[in-house]
């Protein structure tokens, strides 16, 4: 259960993420003239890096106990 | 994409100094280093949260601060790098960004212009040679863009078509020449 509320916590974070990100790279590639590469260049880091980071976020994410959690929440439950 | 009129050609661009970054980078840099530092203030003060970050929930925590981080900072940049002021040899296109999703598209007709002021005001904007850039209409009224570099180049720039479009006018018939 508590894995399935974070799945949809994370999937939300990542919609938001990707419709924000998607303005972003709209506006910087329509109000801008045929020259100018840096905008271009930009939204090819930033997708790149944040490529890099989903990944990692996805990796951490499925590499988490979260029934664990459940049971023994962190800075709640000491475990000697 | 912008388009440009028939015989146009964009003479400079104008976007704001790079000085006015520097502020929005310092605390982007900051904010970037604070996982780093709550390690390293946690390895003696506060194990547990030490424990919490080295664990994958902490990392994956991390990670999603870091997305943020990365958005903020690519809407930072695209505010600056969208927000600018194109000069033609007909006209002035003022673009202002003032949010994402709120833009003020403004064009200054070169033959409306009636006056061009430079304001620099400061040690820091004298050294770095920026400062304000007002352009002052018949109509429309005054067109400011703020911190631009090398404003009384661009003050040069403008006045030196302003001329041109007003013997344009003058003899019609070397227009363009």
């Amino acid at each position: 259960m508590t894995f399935i509320i974070a799945l949809i916590g994370f999937s939300g974070f990542i919609i938001f993420y990707v419709l924000f990100a998607s303005a972003i790279i709209y506006h910087l590639r329509a109000y801008v003239l045929p020259g100018w590469t840096a905008g271009r260049i930009s939204i090819m880091i930033f997708i790149a890096v944040s490529l890099v980071l989903v990944a990692m976020a996805l990796f951490y994410f499925i590499k988490i106990p979260w029934e664990a959690y459940a049971e023994c929440p962190p800075f709640i439950c000491v475990i000697d | 994409m912008l388009s440009l009129r028939n015989n146009e050609t964009v003479s400079i661009v104008i976007r704001r100094h790079w000085w006015i970054l520097v502020g929005p980078t310092i605390v982007f840099m900051a904010l970037l280093i604070i996982p780093a530092a709550v390690t390293a203030v946690g390895t003696t003060y506060a194990p547990r949260l030490l424990d919490f970050f080295a664990e994958p929930i902490g990392e994956f925590t991390t990670v999603l601060y870091l997305l943020v981080l990365l958005i903020f900072a690519f809407l930072l940049w695209a505010d600056y790098y969208l927000d600018v002021w194109i000069v033609t040899n007909q006209r002035i296109i003022d673009i202002e960004q003032k949010s994402l999703f709120h833009r003020v598209i403004s064009e200054i007709p070169m033959r409306r212009i009636q006056n061009v002021t430079v304001e620099i005001n400061g040690i820091i904007e004298t050294l770095l040679k920026f400062g304000d850039l007002r352009v002052q209409t018949a109509s429309e009224g005054s067109f400011i863009i703020e911190n631009a570099p090398r404003p009384h180049e661009a003050k040069d720039v403008i006045l030196h078509y302003l001329r041109e479009d007003a013997e344009n006018l003058k003899n019609p018939d070397g227009a363009g020449l």
